[in-house]
Order: structure tokens, then sequence, then C-alpha cells
């Protein structure tokens, strides 16, 4: 082949590449040796730039370019061979050069075009967000505190300390987790840390900067953008999580689901039923018994499952329980319990030492109730007078020292106020003396005519005027003779609305004002129950607090021969129904339960347990007393606690069995509903087995509930769940393990995504 | 010989190995810090601007022969073996997923674009100098068109000898008609790159059929424009080989320039938002 490129020294030229320049006649391989200057100006104009020897100029191109030509240089000392400018041209270096500047001149302006760009959000967006949070992508300052500062600040913002504890601030906004939502699972450290030790039997692994596992501020709190990944899209999970993050942080670790997961223990028994339903005792005894037929062993006779899948309900005591128990809730020979009464006193030392005490039954002989006692401690003079009075007995003061004496007489005073107060102020009395939001409509179905009986002939019969003198500073009217105690007492009108209706007066609404005892009302409108005796022993006639002043003689029968008037029935049999009751032989005012779900004792019930602490006996002994008296607390189990402001627990009573609180977040999650179609025949005793008992009756379930009120004592009347039953088909090629699936992070309550929305004209 | 590859292929082998290992060690350190909940794609985009910034070194290194910073081909495999790694750590910190963002559309193109570019240089520069070796003459790359322009010349001398020798301008017309556009300047660029030789091919099998109407003098005239064609389609050779192994560099390094900038600028902006350095 034939070769060009010499690379002797005559006729081999040097390449320069690192010059910025290069000849433009280079390209026609007529490059000029010298080549253009440094700023790219062509600075040859010949071929050779003569040299003087004495006198004479001597040609001096290159052997390369030539050697010496033969004309030589010209007369002045230039060469004869002139070479017409060039526009000399970039080397390739210089080029890549001014290549990487322009491009870097244009990667510069066009960021800086973009962040002052309208759209500059837009542009820098990461990634599209998740649906719920898709309105707010062209503002990312309603998720980044960051964003709420000008570009001026970015390279402070960047240096300075984290900012995504502040955008958790702003993630709260909406999702509301409480205090403590920066914690890890919404606990305090000492709550983490106890639970860690009661399952691992270690402290809480060192959290903090000193030794950090998970990324915490010095606070320890989480920032949320920690687990909850935004801008990757909009079907993005952002509660998706890796199951080997659970354990970074988890001192027990192991390798999966069917592998080393902690014991089920007790799961899902973890705390006493609310209702004490013994299923054992049932299923194995009562429903095969012939008296509940109507009852049948199917869990989705008494069961069903929430709205939302997870959970199973308890269907409603109409359902479930009435069939077999309803009788046994009213309990038709129970007396009823005493709510107001006339307590004993010693009227005549009363009156002899003190300055008097006004009209007073000579043959009251009963004791303060206990929901007196509560209502007339709101007073504080009574409230010290009671406890003088502790270990008094008050049918007897006749060597009484004066101070009980004074006690006694305060006493009374208070609860002859009482009655009087709620006589003519009605029921606001016994909210403002309770100071508590004790339902209205519970403590309402106290019917206005039953506290009328208190003033009637025998009983206090001037009561209002007594009072009123007293709160004036009057002395007491003196004793009046003995009025003849009624031979019957009468049972109040029904506690229910329809009683008092049917004897108010159709002309008025106001049953204080126009009374519906006075006389013309009250024939035109007897109580339609006992409508057969309308004659003197009328349990509504006579002392009949619904009488008032003026007897029924109207329609008493003038003829002396008259058959004898059949026997009044007793106030135990007339309340048979349940409802208030008069009973004139003790002065006394009672309630007998009405059914299942009676309002007043759920009340009164509530009402006490709240304040049954260890500081308030009062509380504590009305509780007792209505829980003796009805049989409320035979399945509504009591749990302890914490008072909010007590030093002591106060009490709960369970009204309902367990229901969804979808605000609350536990530990563990379970759906029932996605796991019905795998039942086999067993049904929910795949897994749900009844515990063995080989007495028929599961005694340690209903042991647990005596006297306890520790959720956490409990016998199940099931066998705790077993872990192989879920491992059957939780494996990862099958139902999953992940840990999400079984278990929240964010436990407690967790409010919705708020909404603010307000309501403008 | 035998003794030579083996070592060489070892030293590749231990090479591809500690990539490997490389690779590993920042898989592992990435799921490891994915696991423990921290944001696993600023500390592997940390490293990836840092991996690039020592990427780019390798340029400045090249303007500074005189430093004794290591020798240049030591440079070049830290280079290459650090650019597959860079690959690797974009890829992690991307998370295997292209980005959503106009913004980090942007950036993830231009990287790919540096590293695709890389990698084509790479294999440009492991295959072209050995063909240019032993194609023919080696020439320099700047004197390809000086040279070029002495064969036209020495090309038209001959032609005009032809004329003047064999009073005949069979050649000369041949050479008007055929040979002159092929000499004027470089041809045939993208036969060069797939190792085309239909073009000389059809000019030589030309002058082939133009024997059978020459003399044996222009037999031998004929001869030498044979070898001048050679020459040419060596020129023209080495002109697009080697004009390859230095223009590849426009598309690398001006975009380098450019993913420094706007990884920068991405590295400012997620630590603002991300709540800084600390």
């Amino acid at each position: 082949m034939k070769r060009l490129q010499p690379f002797d020294f005559k006729s081999s030229t040097y390449e320069r590449p690192d010059q910025e320049w290069v000849c433009g006649r280079k390209e026609c391989g007529e490059a000029c040796p010298l080549g253009p200057d440094l700023k790219g100006k062509c600075r040859t104009k010949a071929e050779c730039q003569p040299r003087k020897d004495g006198a004479r100029w001597s040609c001096t191109r290159p052997d390369s370019r030539g050697g010496k030509c033969p004309d030589g240089p010209l007369p002045d000392g230039t060469c004869c061979r002139s070479i017409p400018p060039c526009t000399p041209r970039r080397s390739v270096r210089a080029r890549r050069r001014m290549t990487v500047l322009l491009m870097s001149a244009l990667t510069l302006g066009g960021l800086f075009v973009a962040l002052g760009h309208p759209r500059r959000d837009t542009f820098f967006n990461p990634g599209p967000l998740t649906a719920p949070h898709a309105a707010g992508a062209a503002n990312c300052a309603l998720c980044h505190t960051a964003a709420q500062f000008s570009s001026q600040d970015w390279f402070k913002g960047a240096l300075a300390e984290g900012s995504v504890h502040s955008d958790s601030q702003l993630c709260a906004k909406c999702h509301n987790l409480g205090p403590q939502s920066g914690l890890a699972h919404n606990l305090a450290p000492a709550t983490l840390s106890s639970l860690t030790k009661k399952i691992s039997g270690h402290p809480a692994p060192p959290s903090g900067e000193d030794g950090e596992i998970v990324p915490t501020d010095s606070a320890n709190q989480l920032a949320c953008a920690t687990c909850h990944r935004e801008h990757h899209g909009r079907d993005a999970d952002l509660k998706k999580i890796a199951d080997a993050s659970c354990q970074v942080c988890h001192a027990k670790k192991f390798e999966s689901f069917a592998s080393g997961h902690p014991d089920f223990g007790s799961y899902p028994y973890v705390r006493r039923t609310r209702i004490e339903f013994d299923h054992v005792a049932h299923l194995t005894n009562y429903f095969k018994n012939a008296r509940a037929g109507q009852a049948t062993p199917q869990c989705n006779d008494c069961h069903t499952t929430a709205p939302d899948n997870r959970l199973m309900l308890t269907k409603s005591f109409a359902a479930n329980c009435a069939a077999c128990h309803l009788d046994a809730i009213i309990k038709p020979g129970a007396k009823g319990i005493a709510v107001l009464a006339i307590p004993g006193l010693d009227k005549k030392s009363l009156d002899a030492k003190t300055a008097g005490i006004g009209q007073w039954p000579g043959d009251a002989d009963g004791e303060i109730t206990p929901f007196m006692r509560q209502l007339l401690a709101a007073d504080a003079k009574t409230a010290a007078a009671l406890a003088t009075l502790k270990d008094a007995d008050l049918t007897n003061l006749s060597t009484a020292k004066p101070e009980t004496l004074a006690a006694a007489e305060q006493l009374a005073w208070a609860v002859k106020e009482l009655i009087a107060d709620l006589i003519s102020t009605g029921h606001a009395v016994l909210q403002k003396r309770l100071g508590t939001s004790a339902s209205p409509a519970a403590l309402g179905q106290l019917p206005s005519e039953s506290m009328q009986a208190f003033t009637q002939p025998g009983w206090w019969p001037d009561l209002l005027t007594e009072v009123a003198a007293h709160r004036a500073g009057l002395p007491p009217t003196k004793p009046v003779p003995p009025v003849p105690k009624a031979g019957v007492s009468s049972p109040a009108s029904s506690a229910t609305a329809p009683v008092a209706t049917t004897a108010k007066p159709a002309a008025t609404d106001d049953i204080l004002g126009d009374d519906i005892l006075t006389a013309p009302a009250k024939p035109a409108t007897p109580p339609p129950a006992p409508a057969k005796p309308a004659v003197a022993d009328d349990i509504l006639g006579g002392d009949d607090i619904l009488s008032g002043p003026t007897p029924a003689a109207p329609a008493k029968p003038a003829t002396p021969a008259a058959p004898k008037a059949p026997t009044p029935v007793a106030p135990e049999k007339w309340a048979a129904g349940g409802g208030w009751q008069v009973s004139s032989a003790d002065y006394t005012l009672r309630y007998k339960p009405a059914g299942h779900g009676d309002a007043f004792l759920q009340a009164w019930l509530d009402l006490t347990a709240q304040a049954a602490t260890e500081n308030n006996t009062t509380a504590r002994t009305i509780f007792d007393q209505i829980s003796s008296a009805s049989t409320c607390l035979k399945c509504h189990s009591v749990d302890a606690t914490p008072a909010k402001s007590a030093p002591t627990a106060a009490l709960l009573v369970n009204w309902h069995a367990n229901t969804p609180a979808p605000q609350t977040h536990s530990f563990t999650k379970f759906s029932h509903g996605t796991h019905f179609s795998l039942l086999d025949e067993k049904g929910c005793q795949t897994c749900h087995q009844l515990a063995p008992a080989a007495s028929g009756t599961n005694s340690s379930y209903t042991a647990a509930f005596k006297d306890n009120h520790d959720t956490a004592k409990f016998i199940s009347s099931f066998q705790p769940l077993k872990q192989a039953t879920c491992a059957q088909c939780h494996v990862e090629r099958a139902a999953g393990t992940s840990c999400l699936l079984c278990h929240n992070y964010h436990v407690g309550d967790i409010a919705v995504a708020k909404v603010r929305t307000g309501l403008t004209h | 010989m035998a003794a030579t590859l083996t070592t060489s292929h070892r030293r590749i082998l231990l090479r591809t190995g500690l990539l490997a290992l490389a690779g590993v060690g920042a898989w592992t350190w990435q799921r490891h810090l994915a696991t423990s909940l921290h944001h696993t794609a600023i500390a592997t985009g940390l490293a990836l601007f840092l991996t690039c910034l020592a990427l780019a070194l390798f340029n400045a290194r090249k303007k500074l022969p005189f430093l004794p910073l290591l020798r240049a081909a030591t440079w070049t495999q830290f280079h290459i073996y650090f650019g597959w790694f860079s690959i690797l750590l974009f890829l992690l910190h991307i998370g295997f997923r292209w980005p959503d963002g106009p913004f980090e559309v942007l950036l993830a193109s231009v990287f790919s674009l540096v590293a695709l570019s890389g990698v084509v240089g790479l294999f440009l520069s492991r295959t072209l100098p050995s063909r240019l070796t032993h194609h023919g003459e080696n020439v320099i790359y700047e004197r390809i068109p000086a040279l070029r322009a002495k064969l036209q010349r020495d090309v038209e001398a001959i032609v005009l000898k032809s004329v003047e020798e064999t009073k005949s301008c069979t050649i000369a017309d041949f050479y008007a008609a055929q040979l002159k556009r092929y000499f004027d300047r470089p041809r045939n660029f993208f036969h060069y790159l797939t190792r085309g030789q239909a073009p000389l091919k059809g000019i030589l099998g030309e002058i082939r059929l133009l024997e059978r109407y020459t003399n044996e003098r222009e037999h031998a005239i004929l001869a030498e424009l044979t070898e001048c064609l050679h020459a040419k389609e060596n020129l023209d050779f080495q002109l697009a080989g080697q004009g390859l192994l230095k223009y590849w560099l426009f598309v690398h390094i001006p975009l380098t320039a450019s993913l420094l900038l706007l990884g920068a600028f991405h590295g400012l902006y997620v630590f603002y938002f991300a709540g800084g350095l600390r």
C-alpha cells in the first residue's frame, strides 16, 4: 500500500491539537506552519520570513514546505510568495469545550427559567400524588413547609434542620392521630417500653440520636413521610411497608409468620366479655332444654357481622335473650327501690329543743334513702349535718346533744326543701344537685303526681308554705293535730307519660299550674287502669294523691246500704309492670323497673358508677342498692375504669356487647366476613372452639364476673385461637403473610381526615 | 502470548469481581437503609452524585498531564468501572422504575444519555483502535486532510502523466468521471462504521473493466491508481474511526456537565424539601 505519512525530520510537520485555533486551509492540506494566533487571527502573510544575511535577504522556507524557493525574497526583504489570509477554525478540542460551555449555559438558563416560571411547582413535582392528595399537586406549600419560603431561601433551607417533621404538622391538619402522632405506634415511650418488655422480656430498643434505629428527631418523633412516601403515582399504596421494617425496631425478631411469629397467647380473648353469657352452659344445657325451644344453637342466630365485615356483633336482647329472660327482669313480686321517703325523726324532742321542724308524720320511721343522701349532700350545710348524724338515732333525740339536735333540724328542713323544690321546680333540681350531665329523660320519669303524694294529708300538707316561711326566716307554724293516716297506699300513676296525660285536664298543658289534682279535673279524667273502683276506697280516691283537696264525693253513692266497696289493689300489685308507687305505710316513693333497658335504672347506674370511687361511698351505696334490687348487672358486666378526675378507679357498666368503633385501632385486626367462605362444616368452631367443661357449665367463666371489675381477669368460654389454623392459608404464596395484613401500626383513636367546611351565606 | 492473555483475563476477572462486590455492597446498604425506614433515595443519590463527580475528574486529569496523579490508563480503568458502578447506583436510586416528575424525567434522561454514550464510547475505544491498526497505514488524525490533499495531487499527477505517456485520455476520462469525486473529499463514512467495502470494490471493479481497453503502460498506471485508491480508502477509514473516537465525547462530556449541574440542583432541591442535610 502506498504510504502517505512521512515521519522524517524534514517532511513531517508538528501537530498541536491542544491549540485553540487551526489554519483555515488545513482541510485543503495547505495549512501554514505558523498557524493562527491565540485569538484566532491569521498571522501568516507569506510562505517564509526572509532572513537578512549581511546585505542580502535569504529565504527561510522549511524543507517540509519545499525548502528555499528559487526566486528568493524581494529586495525589500519580503517573501516573494505571499499567502492570502485564511479564516482560522477552532480545533476539535476547542469545539468540544465550546459545546460543554454552551450546554452548561443552556442547563443553567433552563433551570432559572423553570424556577421563575409560574408552573414551577408542576415542573419540579417529583411525581403524581395519590388520588386523595391529587388536588394539592399544584400547591407544594400545602404539604411542605419548605415551599412556603421563597426561592432565595433554598440554600439556607437545604442546610437547615429537617423540615420533614414540620411537614408532619401539616399532615396532622387533616389526619389527626392525636398528640402522640409522631411517636412510634402513637404510644408514649413508657407505654411502648412496658409493652415491649411484656412481650419480649427485654426493654424497648434504644432510640433517639444516640442509638437511632429509625430516623427520628431529637424528641423521638417519626415524620409521617418516613413511612408514607408520596409522589409515586395516583395508585401508589401509601401504607405499604416492608415486613422487615417492622422487625428493625421489634425486639422479638422472627423469620416469617409460619416460623417464629410470637404465640397468639389468649387472642382473641384478651378481655372478658361485656355481656356475661356462658356459651358453654347455653350450648350444652339450656338450648337443649325444651323451655328454650325458640333458641337454636346456630352462631348466626345471635351474632351478625358488622357493616364493615370485620367484627361479629351480638344481636339485641329482644332477638337473643328476651324469650327466656324477660320475665326474670320484671320480677313481679319485687317491692321496688325506695327513692324518696320521709325519714323518721323525734319530732317531739326537736320541737321542744329547737325552733321546730313544722309538720312531720309522727309515725314515720324510715331512713334517708341513698338517692336522697346523694341529693342532699349537694348542700354543704346538709352534708355536714349528715356527717354529724352519721351514727345518731334520729327517732330518739331526747338525750341528744345540742349540736346533734341542730344537725337533725338542719336535715329535717333540707329534706323538706328537697321535696318542695322537686314539687315546685321539677327535674331541674335533680340535675342541679347532682351537678352532672345526667340524662333529663332518664331522671324525668319521676311523675309530678307522685311528688304530690308528699303534700297529702298526714304527710306534709302545708309543705310548700312551710318551706317558704322557713326560707323567709319565719318560725314554723304550730303543729297541727295529727291527721289520721291514710289507710291505703296509693300507687303513683305509672311512670309513663300516658297515665299523667290521662289525669291531665284537656284544657291545659301545665301539669303544675292547672293542677291535675284539682277537683274539677279529676272526675273528668279518671285513671284508666283502676276504672272500676270509683268509690271511697278507690286507690285514687280518699288519700289518693290524684284526688287533691276535694274528695271524690260526687262520685260516691249516698246510699248507706251500698254494697261493700272492693278492696283496693295493693301498690306492689298495681306496679307489677313497673313504674312509680307511693307507699303511705312508710311514707316512701318507690320505683320498680319497667323491663329491659329501663332508662331510670340505667341512668342512675351510670351516674353512680362514674362517681363510685373509694372516696364516694354514697354513690357506691346507691349503685349497690340498685344492683341488688335489679337484675341489670346479672348480665351487664361492670369494669373498673380510671376515672377522669377521681384519684381512684370508677366503674363502668357495659350496657352493650362489644361494638365496633371505626375510629379505634388496635394492634390486631381481623375481618370475619372475608373468612366465611373458607369455613368447613365446623363453621365458626373451626376457630372458636368451646372450652372443655365437664359439668356442662363453664363455672370459671361466670365466677370471673363475681365481685371482679378487672377485665383482664377472666376465663374464656372458648379455647385460644391456634396460630396453626391461620398458618394453613397464610403463607407467602396464598393469603400472604404481610405484617400489615393483621396488624395496625397506628393504634388508638384515629379520626378520619377532617373536612374543613363552614356554612356561609 | 498465552501467558499475557491469562494475565489480562485475570485482571478483567478481578476488576469485574470487585465491581460485582461493590454492587452487592451498594444493594445491601440500600436495603438496610430502606428497611430501617431511612430515605434511601437521599443516600443513594448523594453517592451517585459523588460518583459522577469522581468520573468527571477523569477529564480534568487529562488536562493536567504534568501532575503525578497515577497513570492515565489507571484513570481510564477507574473511569470505566466507576461508570458501571454509577449505573447500578442510578438504578438503586430510582428504585428500578422510571421517574414520573418532569424534572426527574429530564435528569434521568440526561444520566441515561451520559451512561449510554459512555458505554458506546467504551465499545468504540475497545474495538476501533485494533481495527485502525490492522487496516492499513496508521496516520495522525490531524494530518488526514493534508494527506488526502497530497494524495489527490499525486493522483492528478499520475493521470496527467498517463496522458503524456500514452497519448490517450482513457484514464483521464475515467478519472474525471469516476475517481475525482472519490478523491475530492472524505467518502463513505457510514460504510466504514459497518466495515463495508462495497464502494471501494465498486471502483476497483470499474478499473478492472477499464483494463480490457488499455495497453500495458496504461495497466501500470491503473495499478498506481489502484494503489492510491487503497490509500484513500485507508485515509477515509482512519478519518471515520478516529473521528468517532473523538466525536463521541461531544455527546458524553457536554451532557456530563449538564448532568452535574442538574444533579447538584436536584440535590439541593431534595435536601430542601426532605429536611436539610442534618
